[in-house]
């Protein structure tokens, strides 16, 4: 059944994002809290997130082009960033969002460019993994509406 | 439950009863939309009621509308526009409501902190639903709490007739045996107030009938509180009878028990913590000099110049500790401001601050000893003025601060004395709110030439620190009172939580690193016995300012001003490098004729509008020990207490950052042993106007006090 299928293949998606680490718990609950029935919540909260995280990493690109590095406000951004990415689930920018902060706090160049370029990569991974998952995600939900009508 | 309601008559205005905790309203504040929106989601699944907002200010705004709009407050820790903390102080000082702390980080000073500053919970972001199914425990414990407070009752159906809390129904049904406890609490009061039982049988069958907001305790009311129970002693003070010496419309007896108990928390809170921490008594020796210098003012060139001798005299900032006030200090403390020779009283009047005030830095509150009474500073006055500010009396002053900087704001004091103001009576004006922020405080100190009896105020102006330094949003809160005479001013002061950004300062005051001193000096009241009042002082030491004590130098009153006796130990701790320096400067003042300038000095946030500036400052909280009476004036740390002319305008401000001013010429002098002398004539308190009274002219001037206060809940 295509449904099914549609659903083990989410499903399997997931779990692997699990075992990368893309994704963790979290994630599951934020997936839960869509039993409302609103076929787009998913969609809303991670098109959300993409929206903040990229304001987020346009800040950060700002800042840390800057010749003299305010590191406050880097450090301050990381943890925007982390907060937003912990709340839907995305482990691993979570922890890159992290090792920013760190960097920054300690007020270490280096170690801060790095870690920004992590940051901006697992956004990547994330921000696909999520539209991913929503786009099935609305997909199985459309053709189950669709099923039941018929 | 439905039973209980019933039978109780009660009306349940602001929870759905029956469904509870399904209906109970939230408010959800977090800058980050997507935590928000998750938020919001997630508290919808538990049925709650929300409304979210990404603003702090947007929040506060909501809540002073209406506080009984909502049960419970979620709020992030860190937000751009105001630090979550000072949000979570001033909700516990104006509305009394919980509040829960959100936030990406676990570390645990933060969690303390949040728990100082009176949060009911600290969660970790990301929130997971189950632990929101819970929340509601929170305003029902509080619910409970409070009516149990007003209801001052052992009889637990006279809880459920009541206390004319529509939510006493609830509460009724919950916990019988916490009620039994609560009730053996209140047992010294209950034996007080047999004899008003029937009256409150009464109050409470008229009032049960009728809708009961929340009682807003401003200045004015908690002074004219305080001033009941120091003239009834505090050992006496019973609800029934402070309502009547109040004399206040609309107040019920239940409002009266209600902050009377969180009065006498926070005394015995003050108390407690001024038992543990080192007194230092030779505070005034070692204290870095640099500390509490009042003429801190470098930044202040014009202040310079208008004083005449140049002196300033800093004025404490007390915090506060949520809903309690530090209490009328009938000694008048001198807190000498520069020019500031009236002898007022300070009258640090609390709401429920969740959390001291902090000024600069985090200021430990500590609650007032239970038998304090409140302590009327005179001289200091302290104008704090927030965008609701009460209304303040000002008087246009002759002194002109606004050379210096009209926004001067200081933001002092946090939490929730958005109601408390320092008015001075004669000859002030608040300066406008010039900061930008609407919780600048700025006070106005201006003296009037020649008038004994001064309501300094002086804008004390607290930048938030960096949300990690600042710990409760210290503000010197004092209120006022110059009883002496006609030129009895009343100062509300009025506490502002600082916003990070708002205060202004002027160029010069943006120092990083300031160390600054908050110190309240508040004489206690004539009810207070001896007892030394006690004044932490936190300073949040972003840079280490080992050193950076303010020295509380107590200088006999230029103008023989006399000064009450005031003791009071000024406790100094450091949070942020946990040092607690605890200073006990014990003075003996001698209201009768000498002007105890007390330099409460209060050298709020050096640099306020940084989160990040690393702002050492000592906030000294100021709690009086009920043993104040009288007592000699032991200053903590570092206060320099200088006698401030006539003419001199009493500002505190951050520049006030003693350590600045510890390169002031002439500013601060060191009189401590003057002050000694002046403080070792003890002189029995008298009912604060009386003494006052007789002050007259005296040039008393009370540097503004922090006044710590610590809600209740914390």
């Amino acid at each position: 059944m295509v449904g099914t299928d549609l659903r083990q293949q989410l499903m399997n998606y997931i779990q692997s994002s699990h075992e990368q680490g893309i994704l963790d718990e979290a994630f599951d609950r934020v997936k839960n809290l869509e039993n409302d029935g609103n076929p787009q919540f998913l969609s809303e909260i991670f098109s959300m997130f993409c929206h903040d995280a990229e304001n987020g990493i346009a800040e950060l690109t700002r800042f840390l082009a800057e010749p003299v590095i305010d590191y406050e406000n880097v450090s301050a951004f990381a943890h925007q960033l982390k907060g937003s990415s912990s709340s839907v689930g995305g482990h691993r920018m979570v922890l890159a969002c992290c090792e920013l902060r760190q960097a920054s706090n300690n007020k270490i160049k280096e170690g801060s460019f790095e870690a920004f370029d992590k940051v901006k990569r697992e956004y990547c991974i994330l921000r696909d993994s999520l539209n991913y998952i929503a786009q099935m995600e609305k997909t199985i939900l459309t053709n189950e509406a669709r099923r039941r009508r018929q | 439950m439905t039973v209980e309601n019933q039978r109780a008559g009660v009306v349940v205005e602001d929870m759905d009863q029956d469904r509870f905790p399904a209906g109970m309203r939230v408010l959800a504040v977090d800058d980050n939309p997507t935590c928000l929106k998750l938020l919001d989601t997630l508290l919808r699944k538990c049925q709650y009621q929300v409304t979210t907002t990404n603003q702090a200010v947007m929040a506060l705004k909501m809540l002073r509308e209406n506080r009984n709009k909502f049960d419970l407050v979620i709020s992030d820790v860190n937000m751009p526009d105001m630090d979550g903390f000072k949000l979570l102080e001033l909700l516990g000082l104006e509305m009394d409501l919980p509040v829960i702390m959100l936030s990406g980080h676990s570390d645990t000073e933060l969690v303390m902190k949040g728990v100082t500053h009176g949060a009911c919970d600290y969660l970790l972001k990301p929130v997971r639903i189950e632990e929101l199914k819970n929340i509601w425990q929170h305003v029902i414990r509080r619910k409970k709490f409070d009516s149990k407070v007003q209801n001052n009752s052992l009889n637990e159906d006279k809880a459920c007739h009541g206390a004319g809390d529509s939510r006493l129904g609830v509460i009724s049904t919950l916990s019988a045996d916490q009620d039994g406890k609560l009730c053996r609490k209140r047992k010294e009061q209950n034996e007080d107030e047999e004899e008003d039982d029937e009256e409150n049988e009464h109050e409470n069958e008229d009032a049960s009938n009728q809708k009961k907001p929340r009682v807003v305790w401003s200045v004015e009311l908690h002074r004219k509180f305080v001033a009941a129970v120091n003239q009834l002693g505090f050992e006496k003070a019973v609800p029934k009878k402070i309502l009547d010496l109040m004399n206040v419309e609309g107040l019920t007896r239940e409002n009266v028990a209600s902050h009377l108990q969180k009065y006498r928390l926070y005394l015995k809170r003050i108390n407690s913590v001024a038992a543990q921490q080192a007194s230092m008594v030779a505070a005034l020796g070692g204290a870095d000099s640099s500390y509490m210098r009042m003429g801190s003012l470098d930044g202040f060139g014009e202040f310079h110049s208008l004083a005449g001798s140049g002196r300033l005299s800093s004025s404490a900032l007390s915090s506060y500790t949520p809903g309690e006030m530090l209490g009328r200090l009938n000694s008048h403390a001198s807190l000498v401001l520069r020019g500031i020779t009236s002898s007022g009283l300070v009258q640090a009047s609390g709401q429920n601050l969740s959390s001291s005030i902090n000024t600069l830095g985090q200021i430990q509150p500590t609650p007032l000893p239970s038998n304090q009474s409140a302590s009327l500073f005179q001289g200091v006055l302290t104008s704090l003025e927030l965008t609701q500010l009460q209304q303040s009396k000002c008087t246009s002053s002759t002194g002109d601060f606004n050379p210096i900087k009209d926004s001067r704001g200081f933001t002092a004091v946090s939490n929730g004395f958005s109601d408390t103001r320092v008015t001075v009576g004669s000859s002030t004006s608040l300066l406008p709110g010039a900061s930008s922020h609407p919780l600048v405080l700025q006070g106005n100190p201006q003296l009037p030439d020649d008038r004994g009896a001064f309501v300094n105020q002086y804008s004390l102006g607290v930048a938030s620190l960096t949300p990690d330094t600042f710990d409760i949003g210290g503000g010197g809160c004092s209120n006022f009172l110059d009883h002496s005479n006609n030129e009895s001013w009343q100062s509300a002061i009025q506490l502002s939580r600082f916003s990070s950004n708002a205060v202004p300062l002027s160029e010069p005051f943006n120092h990083n690193q300031f160390p600054y001193n908050n110190f309240v000096i508040s004489s206690i009241g004539p009810c207070t016995t001896n007892g030394p009042i006690d004044f932490s002082s936190r300073s949040a030491i972003s840079a280490p300012l080992e050193d950076s004590r303010g020295d509380a130098h107590c200088q006999e009153g230029l103008m023989g001003n006399v000064v009450q006796d005031m003791n009071y130990t000024l406790k100094q701790r450091w949070e942020e490098h946990k040092q607690d320096c605890n200073q006990n400067l014990n003075h003996t003042v001698n209201t009768k004729n000498s002007v105890v300038s007390a330099n409460g000095i209060i050298s709020p946030l050096g640099r306020s509008l940084d989160q990040n500036n690393a702002i050492c400052c000592k906030s000294f909280d100021v709690s009086l020990i009920s043993q104040l009476h009288g007592g000699a004036l032991s200053i903590g740390p570092h206060g320099e207490v200088e006698k401030t002319a006539l003419d001199s305008k009493m500002m505190i401000n951050e520049n006030f950052l003693l350590e600045q001013t510890k390169s002031q010429d002439g500013f601060i002098q060191n009189n401590y042993d003057s002050l000694d002398d002046i403080v070792n004539t003890v002189t029995k308190q008298e009912h604060n106007q009386t003494m006052l009274s007789d002050v007259g002219n005296s040039d008393l001037m009370l540097t503004l006090l922090g006044l710590v206060y610590e809600t209740s809940d914390s």
